[in-house]
Parts: structure tokens; sequence; C-alpha cells
């Protein structure tokens, strides 16, 4: 990490995407983009393991697709959230914060 | 998106590969912005992304269902496999053909015979009931039309009682007159079949009363329609037949209806209310009654017992001694074959089994052979329960593939037994339904499981990494138990197939062996069509009939003519109980005896032995009764028969006493598989209209046919001969479930030693293959040839003999299945049990002495050069 790049937490990569698509629909390399840009750079997706990921989602019924034109012109596959990936979004977020929180507490302790 | 829209949508390939192409494409761009040359920025971008094609698999991993996919995997490479080995494939695909095909085959005969319904509405409330005269030899009796109407008016647990009776009607329109069969039914006939005819009505309430005039109503079959009236709607109403004052046609009924059975063609209704149909001794009909919604058999068997209780009391004289006998329909239909049916099915399921068994020891020798193959498997990560499903599904595979040819085989066969056993009841309706589908589908997975699962779990549990260290090298002694098993359960089978068959055939042979007292060569026998309303004038029917006699013997070639009212030798049993004045019986005795009427000239024409006094040709006729020797020595015991008279217990045609005029030799009348027995001989033309005309020839009988209806044509004109035939033909026919019984077990026994002796011959073949170099070893160490060839096939006889003994205690369980089947040996009958055993021991030295020998002979140097 020396860099100044993060690796993803685990597990942490299905809720960043469902927040990113939640912004509005997007296609596979937007997110990864936008992750790396949200993050300030800190970020870094694999890119790769963002298309497995991705289709688990889409698996899922959190996410749904379509094949539409990019803002270079071209076909690109776009996805957008569901009804139900908003509601695991959500979940997902209260999740996260409360684990963060934690640990947070665990870090300050004794300071 | 909807779901199931997302549900169609697979990922196909090309979408995947658009959506990468996409993002490495994007990837570039961003970076050629950055100032990079396009390759350059092409390899960073595809660097940066990883492997593009590990992605894909990874994506397409996402998408999969893992069990499913799973046996997916196993099934094409299962698929894959047996084509690398198609001996081994063929081999067990034949086998499971000739073994489920053979069970598929009985089945369907099962099916159609036992389990399919018949063809009525609710039939399983179909009952047939007859008058049961329980003091009597014979106590089942027709029922009168009568009481039949009792029966229907006072029960309070039948929907409506019918009746019905066969009888000839001549169908002349043709060149040569042909015979017609027509039912004679009592009213509600249609109501309690449940059945409606097609075109047309049912009998009016009018037609089931007696006016007087011969104007009748008559119901033809589908077939009748077709072929006589060229299928015209305009039927209705149309006479029978176009010559005389004739029944009407009302009706035409639905084409599968084939009630009493399938060769009637017309129904008509009798009035319960004719002069002739009142006396209630007249027991006429077949009844058969239809219960009541919600009613049980027993109800309704105790309400017709409480009705005929009360018709006793009305009716003291007729009625006092009666009760009623109440059976299903379906039971009345086919009761008979069932045990003929389950004893096949026994047999060809023991030959699926020994099939199984074979397929096992196959799939199991074809496991060992793999083993380096599964080693590496596990070694590569495979699960045990991989690699035992993969087993499993190979052989559920090619049980498949044997199931799909065996269904072809079970059509073939199907249509074989249909033309041997064309007597069982209902045997036309053998076809492919889906019960048979489906049962040869259970097979497949029985077959699976039988002789898969053993082989498979071995080769779950094998050890690997020994195994695969070990290679296949040094192999001594090892894998030969189950083997040894699965053989020895096959003789086992073998053997018990083997004894049930040579009981049968042993039971056919002594009854073809033995002498019926009477000789059935060179004579031919016919019917005449005749109705039941002749015997209203009893002296014109025995005139007519001693004229058809008379002009008979007048042919050239014929040397005797009788007719009597059964077939010699052809099972039928009408047992008498008798009385005499003046022979001195004690009063409790009861003498019983078969019962036969034969007119003049039986005796000669049977070539039965006259012992004491003459035949049926005195006069007047009607008179005399002849006895057989059993009679004589049954009841008179060294006393002089001639001159005593006898009389029927019960005489409802009032024959009154008559004297025994002749004593004759036994003949096996009742049936050739019945050991002789007192018979009583009523002479005089047999007046029951169901009556045989027997003809001596001085040739070939079947040579004097044509002429003998030539001859018939011209005295009798208005009359169809039927039934001409050779009587040695009809008793063969009569005795054809026997024969076909043991045909068939007979076969499924060859087949079934076949199979032990591939099973056994490829098991050992395959041990002294996998352990050549061990017995090569042995040789050159210095150990004789014969002590090699003898050590194998020791073994394999001790293996046989075990075998051997246990199938034997087998057989001696299972004959049970075929009590009342056999004929002249006892069911552990000895020549059958030590043919059985000696069939398969010679099999079994064959199928061990050749791979032993081949051991024996093993060069020693080329085996251990293999290495």
């Amino acid at each position: 990490m020396g860099n100044g790049k993060s690796d993803l937490l685990q597990g942490t990569l299905d809720m960043l995407v469902l927040k990113v698509v939640a912004l509005g629909p997007v296609h596979g390399y937007g997110i990864s983009v936008r992750i790396r840009q949200i993050s300030r750079e800190v970020l870094q997706v694999q890119q790769g393991s963002l298309y497995p990921a991705l289709h688990r989602l889409e698996k899922k019924g959190w996410l749904e697709s379509e094949w539409g034109e990019s803002e270079s012109g071209r076909q690109a596959k776009f996805y957008k959230l569901s009804a139900k990936g908003r509601k695991q979004l959500a979940a997902e977020e209260t999740n996260w914060g409360r684990l963060a929180g934690a640990v947070q507490l665990i870090l300050e302790a004794g300071k | 998106m909807r779901w199931w829209l997302r549900a169609l949508r697979k990922p196909r390939a090309a979408e995947l590969d658009r959506e990468i192409e996409f993002h490495l494409e994007e990837l570039a761009r961003e970076k050629m912005a950055g100032g990079m040359g396009e390759a350059e920025a092409r390899r960073e971008a595809r660097l940066e992304f990883g492997g593009a094609e590990r992605v894909k698999e990874e994506v397409r991993d996402v998408h999969r269902i893992p069990v499913w996919d799973a046996a997916w995997t196993h099934t094409r490479y299962a698929v894959r496999t047996p084509r690398a080995a198609w001996t081994f494939s063929l081999a067990v695909i034949a086998t499971l053909t000739l073994g489920i095909g053979a069970n598929t085959a009985v089945f369907s005969a099962i099916d159609a015979v036992l389990l399919r319904p018949l063809p009525y509405p609710a039939p399983d409330r179909l009952e047939v009931l007859h008058e049961w005269r329980a003091k009597l030899k014979n106590p089942q009796r027709p029922v009168a039309p009568s009481r039949l109407e009792d029966w229907n008016r006072m029960n309070r647990t039948f929907q409506a009682i019918s009746g019905y009776y066969v009888e000839d009607a001549v169908d002349a329109t043709g060149p040569l007159p042909v015979r017609l069969k027509r039912a004679i039914v009592a009213p509600r006939f249609l109501e309690v079949m449940g059945v409606e005819p097609e075109i047309g009505h049912d009998f009016a309430p009018a037609d089931e009363h007696f006016h007087g005039s011969t104007a009748m109503s008559v119901l033809i079959s589908d077939r009748y329609w077709r072929t006589h009236y060229r299928g015209d709607p305009g039927v209705i109403g149309q006479p029978l037949m176009k010559d005389r004052k004739s029944a009407r046609v009302i009706g035409v009924m639905p084409p599968g209806f084939a009630f009493p059975d399938e060769s009637v063609d017309l129904w008509f209704v009798n009035a319960p209310d004719a002069p002739y149909a009142k006396d209630r001794r007249e027991t006429w009909f077949t009844a058969i009654g239809r219960r009541k919604r919600g009613v049980t058999e027993g109800q309704a068997r105790t309400d017709l017992r409480l009705v005929q209780k009360r018709l006793g009391r009305e009716y003291p004289v007729t009625d006092a001694d009666l009760s009623v006998k109440m059976e299903s329909l379906r039971e009345t239909a086919i009761g008979g074959e069932r045990a003929s049916l389950w004893l096949l099915f026994t047999g060809v399921t023991l030959l699926l089994l020994i099939a199984c068994v074979n397929v096992s020891s196959l799939l199991l020798a074809r496991c060992l052979e793999r083993g380096h193959e599964f080693s590496l498997r596990y070694s590569l990560g495979a699960s045990r329960a991989a690699v035992a499903m993969q087993v499993m599904v190979e052989s559920l595979i090619l049980a498949l593939a044997g199931s799909a040819a065996a269904l072809v085989v079970a059509l073939g066969c199907g249509r074989g037994l249909k033309s041997m056993a064309a007597s069982i009841p209902r045997i036309g309706e053998i076809g492919l339904d889906w019960r048979v589908f489906a049962y040869a589908a259970t097979c497949a997975v029985g077959v699976t499981l039988i002789s898969g699962l053993y082989p498979a779990v071995r080769s779950g549990f094998a050890a690997p990494a020994g195994r695969l260290a070990q290679g296949r090298r040094a192999e001594v002694s090892r894998g030969g138990r189950a083997q040894g098993v699965l053989v020895g359960v096959q003789v086992a089978l073998a053997v018990c197939l083997l004894a049930g068959a040579g009981l049968l055939v042993r039971s056919l042979v002594a009854m073809t062996e033995v002498s019926p007292g009477f000789e059935a060569g060179h004579v031919l026998a016919f019917r005449l069509t005749g109705g039941y309303g002749e015997t209203g004038d009893v002296a014109r029917l025995m005139s007519r009939v001693n004229q058809t006699l008379d002009a008979l013997r007048a042919m050239p070639g014929v040397e005797a003519a009788s007719a009597s009212a059964f077939l010699p030798g052809v099972p039928v049993e009408y047992p008498l109980e008798l009385t005499s004045p003046d022979s001195g019986f004690e009063p409790e005795r009861r003498v019983t005896a078969e019962a036969r009427y034969v007119s003049s000239g039986y005796f000669e024409t049977m070539r039965i032995p006259v012992l004491v006094g003459s035949g049926c040709d005195v006069r007047p006729e009607g008179t005399g009764v002849v006895v057989n020797r059993s009679f004589v020595s049954a009841y008179y015991d060294g006393r002089t028969a001639i001159g005593r008279h006898l009389a029927e217990r019960v005489d409802p045609y009032g024959f009154g006493p008559r004297a025994i005029v002749g004593v004759v030799g036994d003949a096996r009348e009742a049936g050739l598989d019945r050991a002789p027995e007192p018979v009583v001989y009523w002479c005089g033309a047999p007046i029951d209209p169901g009556r045989f005309y027997l003809v001596r020839s001085a040739g070939e009988p079947a040579a004097l046919a044509p002429e003998v209806r030539r001859k018939l044509k011209e005295i009798e004109p208005a009359r169809a001969a039927y039934d001409v035939a050779p009587l040695e033909r009809d008793l063969r026919e009569a005795y054809g479930d026997v024969r076909l019984r043991a045909e068939l077990l007979g076969l499924f026994a060859l087949t079934a030693l076949m199979l032990a002796c591939v099973g056994m011959y490829g098991t050992l073949t395959y041990v002294v293959q996998r352990r050549r170099k061990e017995i090569g070893l042995r040789i050159a160490l210095g150990a004789g040839r014969a002590q090699v060839a003898l050590r194998f096939a020791s073994r394999g006889m001790a293996v046989a003999g075990i075998g051997m003994a246990a199938g034997l205690g087998l057989a001696a369980w299972a004959v049970r299945l075929m009590a009342g089947m056999l004929y002249g040996v006892m069911p552990d009958d000895p020549v059958a049990f030590g043919w059985a055993v000696l069939a398969m021991m010679g099999v079994a030295l064959g199928a061990t002495a050749i791979p032993a020998v081949r051991a024996s002979r093993l060069d020693p140097m080329e085996v251990l050069r293999e290495e």
C-alpha cells in the first residue's frame, strides 16, 4: 500500500458496485473509473474481477442490464440498480457503517 | 427487465466478449489520451485488465448451476468413455436389452391382462352372479330367468342385475353359411354395463315383454355394422336377415364393446315373462350386476343371500337349497391366468437379475481396469463421490440404451405372445402404453442401482495413493472375492430357473406321453350351429343329429362318426351326483361321476374298448347308460353292474333312472392331466346345442375336412360348420397354456444358462488376465502347468458349486409358485433338479476350463518381459 493505493477489502466490492450503479446507469468500464475517481485514486478495482461480480449481482437480481450507447458512441452494456438492489445497498451501507464504527472504536482505544 | 426475461437471457459468449472488448478499448483510449502510443496502450490495458480468458471463465462459473453442471460433465464424460470401450458397452447393452426386453414383454402382458381396467365405466362394481347348490358336487349353476328378475327386484344393494348367455347364429348371406355368436341378454343389460349404443338406442321396455310374436329387436356390433351394412348410419330399423321376418336393428354398439366376448356380434333381449322362461328350474343366465356406489362386496353378497333365503321360503321346492355365488367380473375374466403370468414374471425377473449381475461384474472388471485412471482423478482433486457418481452415470447411460432397445424387443415379443397365447383373455390388448414405458424406465433405474452401485462404491473407496503408486504391477490375488460372489449369485439364479423350467417341461412330457384311453389320431372334430330354442322338441333334435351322423357315416373314407356334448380329453368338468334304486348303495354314500353325453358310435369312433355289454347303440335311443371301469371298481366292487339303474340326484330334464348297458375302459375324458375317474356316459344324441361331431377317418383327418363341409352344406344348408379341425389339434390347443408356460420358462432358463456361462467365462478370463504376472512367476518358479490350470478351474468350480447349492435351495422354495401347474411330477422331482445341476455343471466346466487351460499355457518369459 506504499504507493498510496489500496486494494479493496474483501466483500466490499459488491457494495461499492451497487453504490456506483445507484448513481445512474453505467457500464463496467465506467464503474471502475468512478470507483477510482470518487475514492480519489485510493481504491483500485482489479479490472478483471469486476465482471464476475457484475454478473453475480445481476444473477441475484440486484442489477439489471441493457445495451445502450456509450459517451464515445459505441455499444456498451449498461447496468442499473433494481428495486431489490436498492434495498440490498441500504442494508449493506448500514452494515458497513456499523463495522466501520466498530473498527474505529478499536483503533481509538487507549488513545 | 422481468424475471423471466432475465432468466431467458442467458449470457451468451459473444455478448460477454463484446462487453469485455468494450472495456479494454475504453481503457486503451484513456491511456492514449494520456500520451501513449496505440500499441503500447493496448498492451497496458490488457495487462491491467488481467487475463481476459480467465475472467470470462469466472463469469461463466457464475452462471453455472453446480449439480446440474456436474451431472452434465459426468454424462459427457460417460458417453465419451463407453465409446472408447465399445465392445464392453455393446456387451452390457446387449445383455440388458435381452434382460429388460424379456421382462418388459411379460410385463406388457401382465399390464394388458391384469392391470388395465376393464373397458366399462366403474368396472370394479360389476359382479358375476351364479346359483350355488352347496349340496352338489358341481354347485355352480346359471341363473333361472324368473329368479334373476326376483333378485333384481328384491335386492337393495345393486343398481341393476342383468344376465346373458351365448349361442350360435348363422350368417347365410355368403356362399357358405358362417357361424355368428349372439348373446341373449336379460333386461337392463346395457344399464348394468354402463354402455350406450353408438347409434340408435337401448332395448325399449316393450322389447323386454313377451308379445307372442317373433318380431324382435337386436343390437349389432360395430364390426357387424361395418361388414354387413357398410357402416350405413341409416341401419336403424332395418331387418337383420333380408329374407325372413326377422329382428330389426335398433342400435349399433361402440367399437370397443366386447362383452360377453369379442366374437359376439348380436345382442337379443329375452322377455322374462315369456311362458318358456317361467320355469324356475330352467337355468340359463350368467347373471351380472352393478353394485350401487358405496356398497361393499360383502354387503352386496349378504343382501343377495338374504334375498335368496326369502325366495327359498316362497318357493320351497325349487329355491330352498339355493344360495348365491358372487365373484367380481375382473376375477372371472382373468382369475385363471394370474398364477401363470406371475410365474412367468418371476422367471423373467430372475433372468433380469442374472443380466444385472453380469453387467455388474463387467462394470467391476472395467472399474478395476480403470483403477489407474480413477487414482489419477483422485490425485487431481476429484472427490470419492464424484468418482462413484461417474460410475453410476455411466451405468445409467448403458441401462437407458438397453431399455430403449428393450422396448423394441418387448414390442416384438408382445406380438409373439399375442399369437402364441391367443387363449388368454385380453391378451390382444398388449401394446406399449405409458405403464410399459414407465416400467422400462424403472427397469433402467433399477438395473443401474443393482448393477452399478457395487462397482461405484468400490471404485469410490479404492485407496487412491496406493493404487497410483502400485500401478499395474504386483497384482496378486486381489479383487477376486466380489466377482466370486457375483458369479455364485448368477449360478444360483440360473439353477433355480432351470429347475423350474425342468419341472414344467417334465409335466408337459408326462402329459403327452400318458395314454389317454382313447385314440385321438385320425379323428376330425367340428361343431354345427344350433340354438337352445331347438331343445324344446327333443325328439326332432335327436333325429336331426342322427340324420347328420348317418350322412357322415355314408361318406367314403369315414370309419365311424358320433356326437358328444364335450370333446374327450379337453378339460371340462361336469360332475353329477347319482342315485341308484337297485344297486344297494348305502343311503349316506355319495355316488359321483363325471357325466358325458354321447351318441351311438361314440366308443367305436374314439376306440374306447367296450369291456362288458354294449356301447351306446341301444334302441330305442336315449335309454341306457354306459359306465367306465373306474366307476365299477369304485362303486360295485366285484358285483355286476350291468342291468342296474342310475339316475341323477337332481334331475332337471326328467331322464329318470336308466339301466347300465355296458362297461368301457377308462378314458381321460375330463382332461389329459386328470387321472382316470368314474365316468357315466348318458346314451343318446346330446341335446345341448354346443355339441361336437367326431368323425374317424381312414386317412389324414384334415384331408377329410373339405369333403365334410360340402356334405354338411348339402344336408344342413341353414347351419354353419365351425371349429373344423383334427381332434389332436383341439387337444394341443386345450393345453396350449401349459405348453406356452413350459416353452417360455424353458427359453428363459436357457438364456439364463447362457448369461451365467458368459458371466463365468468373462470373469475367470479377466481374473487370469489380471494375474498373468503372478501366474508367469509361478510357472517360472516351477509350478506345474496342470497345477495352475487346476487351481483356477477348481476355484471356479467351487464358486459354481456353492451357487448351485444355493440355487437348489432357492428353487425348492420357489416351486410353490407352480402349485397346480405340475402334472405327473412332484415339486421336488429329483430328475428335474438333477438335470438343472448337470446342465449348469457342464456349462460351468466349459466356462472355467477354457480360461484355466489358457492360464496354464502362459509363457513365463513373455509375461515377465512385458514389464
